[in-house]
């Protein structure tokens, strides 16, 4: 084993070797370079693009940019979301600097915003399996009980599946829930839920972009096998000061944000709550009265311009989920973030983002009545230091930097009057350390290379034990370590490769390989996001979870990138994949690692993806025709099963209507196969008890999925300096009864042995209102 | 799930089927110190959705070893398919079934531990009975029971509660959480009336049993949050399904007061 991850290493360094001596390849045109401030930020993403020509680009995370263009006149257009597009007139003989200011646009915010994303970003970039979503997109789709919310919006993207009605848990191209990273701003979320799935985590008003990467993650990200999806939150003005709101049937928000000292640092704050438990206070018995069911969050950011060569950013997030039935029963538990970023230009072509990181994942529960009283306590936490740098020369870039990271895993801890002692799962720790180098490359005006290495190792430290068990799942032998002591160690070789064939000045065709490994486990004891599912480290048995993906894809733009099209296949092929044996208790179970079996997966599928950008129509049709199969030593008799999100079709289309300038329509439409379930096939009795007969895993389907959603806003006339908005939204327009569980009881009491299929549908048509303000 | 709970409802699906699987011999056996009995039901398995007509297997030869003694259980003649034999059955012994039918053998073993006593038992009326309402006299209780786990090696349990002869309560366990310890068992809560009975029996059984009634608890049920659904762990050998379970015992009834 030793000799392979030997040559490996060899064979990595020899690689980066390579890398090194052929990237010196550079093209002999003008450059026109330079950063593009939106009221005084530099921001990523803004559109710059040559009037006329199918040459463009964005600006990087620096708000910096560069084209490539032979000498001559040219009109360059800069244009961001919800900014006044500026189209300036540049004679080009040699390199040309120049930095553009944009100015925010109220009025026109919703449809500069529609249009924002309409350049060929999707085509010119080397990024496969890529998906953005701006802030107003997110604010247009109508969503359940009208709450904005990205990882719902996120869903009706190709590739991208609900793991249940209701639920913000995804699945990435046949992954499991736990397989993707979110991060916001840099921290990463071991829960991204409020009320079991109901909502997102991820206040609408302060998120800025959401960037899901499903099939070619970059080599600066890495730790999960599916996807990453990025939250950006929004950095306040340092113009002016700005106030945001919302007030719902079910929560009300507000956010507000300013500078603190003009044109150099800013400020954020964003709330959010729901008031559910305030309807309860009318109630007459004063145990649903004292009744607390409620979640809040808060978003907080600050900027400061040091000077033109530094900036830094704190960001943070803390968010809590409140059950409390009296004193009988309680759960409470949320996610706190905490991000510290330096972003540095160190000289005119390299730029260092520094950034220390904390995150935090508790949930308690408490049970206190006459017969039981007990207190269960999970968590994790996680520090993270990170330095990304990036280098530019002329077409070239090169990215690279370094991540260490430490966890303190606490999987639970029981205290309860039942027993003489807690019972307590033993806690783990845990570090990372990663290494990354990624060349981006232009090679003339047609090709576009995205090369690059990431190299990371996991350690597990002591004081830890660890146990060999026999068959019989009995404990053989320990080794206890001490406080430091290396347990074991994972080391990881992760490359990531990206071609862009520009095929014509509106389409390209993009191959992306990458391989990614995950070292930290969700023990998920449901479907739904229980207050009892802990993480747990790779340990002694537990064995990291790998994956190798290839996608293949055409992008296609039309009509001056009015329309976006993208065609894309992909495979991937998963190992260890963690299950567990018929029964396991998955609850404090100290020896759960003599339980554990390790799968493989593979998925395949076709995504189609069509979008309109710009006019009073728009929106997207994603589609989506897969396969995700597993395999399993000691399940199913170790033949191949689908898994249960294995919805062989799955079709999204979203379109946004502007009636006028004031008045606003959106629908959304979803279908998929039913998920796939276990029935029994046939029943017999044990002790007088019935049991239930199988023979297959996942043999069966759910019917078939399918809801209209649909929505509508009114925008007020602009009184001073306020705008408003009335937001109605439908959810599940035409009342569809979806099966959510099926489940058998008898017909009637009289014929006990006859069963009847119950079918439990969740959400009927309901409707939301909500009044959106701006000042 | 509390949001869930409030906005889902339920609909009959009158086009719902399942296919059937071909039917199976099903071995329903156990071995008692406390019944002083042996019973061993031979079926086979019916359809899911409608089994009024299950179709027992008569005729077979059943046998059960025990130390140096060979017993041979006897078909009852009004109860097809069901083979018996009294005895006193030894606790902490090692238990051999075997089944001949027309076309298969099945074997299979169980070890009888010994019986560990109920300490006491308790009737609360919880906090939270006064949401449950009714128009006779019924209330909710909850009852409790209370044992000490001898503590000498893993021990197995699987708890029975009865009201009157219909079974109200059925759980299994371990004493992972409590080995050695005094322990409340027993922590369920009922609809009684003052004067209902209740009888809570305490199974002492082996590893095997424990796995077959822990799987069934958790993995067996289609519509099951918590797990994907499975087969019991069955301890037979040979082509059936079931289980043969050794099992030694104590009981305990509550009569429910007055208030």
């Amino acid at each position: 084993m030793r000799t392979v991850i030997t040559e490996m290493h060899r064979f990595v360094f020899s690689l980066l070797l390579c890398i090194c001596m052929v990237y010196s390849v550079f093209a002999q045109d003008c450059l026109l370079w330079g950063t593009v401030s939106l009221d005084g930020q530099k921001y990523p993403g803004v559109s710059v693009g040559v009037v006329g020509t199918s040459i463009g680009t964005f600006t990087d995370e620096h708000g910096s940019y560069s084209i490539r263009l032979n000498p001559g006149t040219y009109s360059v257009e800069y244009s961001f979301v919800g900014y006044e597009s500026r189209i300036e007139r540049i004679t080009i003989y040699t390199n040309v600097k120049k930095n553009v200011t944009l100015h925010q646009s109220y009025i026109e915010l919703r449809k500069v915003v529609v249009t924002s994303d309409a350049a060929d970003r999707n085509v010119s970039s080397s990024e496969v399996g890529t998906q953005y979503l701006q802030r107003q997109e997110l604010k247009l789709t109508p969503v359940l009980f009208g709450e904005n919310d990205v990882l719902k919006t996120i869903q009706l993207m190709p590739g991208v599946k609900s793991a249940g009605e209701g639920g913000g848990g995804f699945v990435v191209r046949g992954g499991g829930t736990d397989q993707n990273l979110l991060l916001i701003d840099g921290a990463p979320v071991y829960n991204a839920s409020h009320m079991l799935g109901m909502f997102s985590i991820f206040n609408g008003d302060a998120v800025e972009q959401a960037k899901l990467y499903k099939g070619s993650m970059p080599a600066s990200l890495g730790g999960r096998l599916s996807s990453v999806l990025e939250i950006s939150s929004v950095d306040g003005s340092l113009e002016d000061y700005h106030a945001t709101g919302g007030i719902g049937l079910i929560s009300s928000r507000l956010e507000v944000d300013g500078p603190l000292k003009k044109g150099k640092s800013s400020f954020l704050v964003a709330a959010r709550r729901t008031y559910v438990d305030l309807f309860l206070k009318l109630a007459r018995d004063t145990a649903i009265r004292d009744t607390k069911l409620n979640f809040y969050d808060l978003n907080c950011k600050f900027v400061n311009l040091i000077n033109d060569k530094h900036k830094i950013s704190f960001s943070g997030y803390f968010g809590r989920d409140v059950f409390k039935f009296r004193k009988m029963f309680g759960t409470e538990g949320g996610n706190a973030t905490a991000t510290l970023r330096l972003r540095s230009l160190l000289g005119s072509k390299t730029t260092l983002n520094s950034y220390l990181i904390y995150s935090n994942f508790t949930s308690d529960i408490q049970l206190n009545t006459e017969i039981v009283d007990a207190h269960l306590e999970t968590g994790l936490s996680n520090l993270n230091w990170k330095e990304d740098f990036s280098s530019r020369w002329g077409a070239t870039t090169l990215s690279y930097g370094g991540n260490v990271g430490f966890y303190w895993f606490s999987p639970g801890r029981l205290t309860t009057g039942m027993l003489d002692k807690p019972v307590h799962l033993s806690r783990r720790y845990a570090s990372d350390a990663s290494l990354y180098v990624s060349v981006q490359q232009d090679y003339g005006s047609r090709v576009k290379l995205e090369y690059g290495l990431r190299f990371s190792n996991f350690f597990v430290f002591g004081p830890a034990t660890t146990y060999t068990y026999n068959e019989e799942h009995e404990i053989t032998d320990s080794v206890v370590y001490r406080r430091g002591e290396l347990v074991n160690y994972f080391p990881h070789v992760e490359p990531r490769l990206n071609v862009n064939v520009r095929l014509s000045g509106e389409s390209s065709l993009k191959l992306a390989l990458t391989r990614t490994t995950q070292d930290v486990h969700l023990i998920q004891s449901s479907t739904l996001n229980m207050p009892t599912d802990y993480w747990m480290p790779s340990f002694n048995k537990t064995e990291p979870q790998v994956c190798s993906q290839i996608s293949l894809g055409y992008f296609r733009n039309f009509k001056e990138n009015m329309f976006e099209s993208s065609v894309e296949v992909y495979y991937k092929d998963m190992r260890n994949q963690l299950d567990y044996e018929n029964g396991t208790n998955l609850f404090l179970n100290e020896n759960l690692e003599a339980y554990l079996l390790y799968g493989r997966s593979y998925s395949y599928g076709l995504e189609l993806y069509l979008k309109k950008n710009v006019g009073n129509l728009t929106g997207w049709i994603s589609y989506t025709l897969s396969k995700t199969e597993k395999k399993c030593e000691g399940i199913n008799n170790g033949i191949w099963f689908p898994v249960r999100f294995d919805r062989t079709h799955d079709l999204s289309i979203v379109a946004m209507y502007d009636i006028s300038e004031r008045f606003h329509v959106s629908a959304t439409w979803v279908y998929s196969t039913g998920d796939a379930v276990t029935f029994p096939v046939g029943k017999y009795w044990v002790d007088g008890e019935e049991v239930s007969y199988y023979t297959e895993r996942n043999g069966f389907r759910m019917p078939a999925y399918h809801r209209m959603d649909a929505g509508m806003t009114y925008t007020f006339k602009k009184k001073k300096r306020v705008e408003s908005e009335l937001a109605v939204s439908v959810y599940n327009l035409y009342n569809r009864k979806n099966a959510y569980m099926i489940y058998f009881e008898s017909v009637d009491e009289e014929n006990p042995h006859e069963l009847q299929a119950i079918k439990v549908t969740l959400f009927p048509l309901i409707p939301s209102v909500s009044w959106n303000f701006r000042f | 799930m509390i949001v869930c709970a409030l906005v889902s409802c339920t609909e009959v699906m009158d086009d719902f089927s399942v296919r059937t699987a071909e039917s199976r011999l099903v071995v329903d056996a156990h071995v008692s110190s406390f019944t002083q009995t042996a019973t061993v039901r031979l079926s086979k398995t019916a359809p899911f959705l409608n089994s009024t007509d299950v179709a027992y297997v008569s005729g077979a030869t059943v046998v059960l070893y025990y130390n140096e003694t060979v017993l041979s259980l006897n078909e009852i003649d009004t109860i097809p398919g069901t083979y018996t034999a009294e005895a006193v059955f030894p606790e902490n012994t090692e238990y051999r079934l075997e089944v001949r039918t027309a076309d298969a053998l099945v074997t299979a073993k169980s070890y009888m531990p010994a019986s560990v006593r109920w300490d006491s038992t308790s009737v609360v009326i919880p906090d939270f009975a006064k949401f449950y309402t009714s128009e006779d006299s019924s209330r909710l209780y909850s009852v409790l029971a209370y044992m000490t786990d001898p503590g000498n090696q893993t021990n197995y349990y699987r708890v029975e509660g009865y009201k009157q002869d219909s079974v109200k309560f059925r759980s299994v366990t371990d004493d992972g959480y409590f080995g050695g310890q005094s322990v409340q068992l027993v922590t369920s809560v009922y609809v009684l009336k003052p004067h209902d009975t209740l009888t809570f029996y305490l199974k002492s059984i082996d590893k095997q049993a424990y796995e077959f009634f822990n799987t069934l608890e958790t993995s067996n049920s289609s519509s099951s949050f918590f797990s994907a659904p499975d087969n019991p762990t069955s301890n037979l050998e040979g082509d059936a399904l079931g289980l043969f379970y050794a099992y030694s015992a104590d009981s305990v009834s509550i009569v429910i007061p007055e208030d």
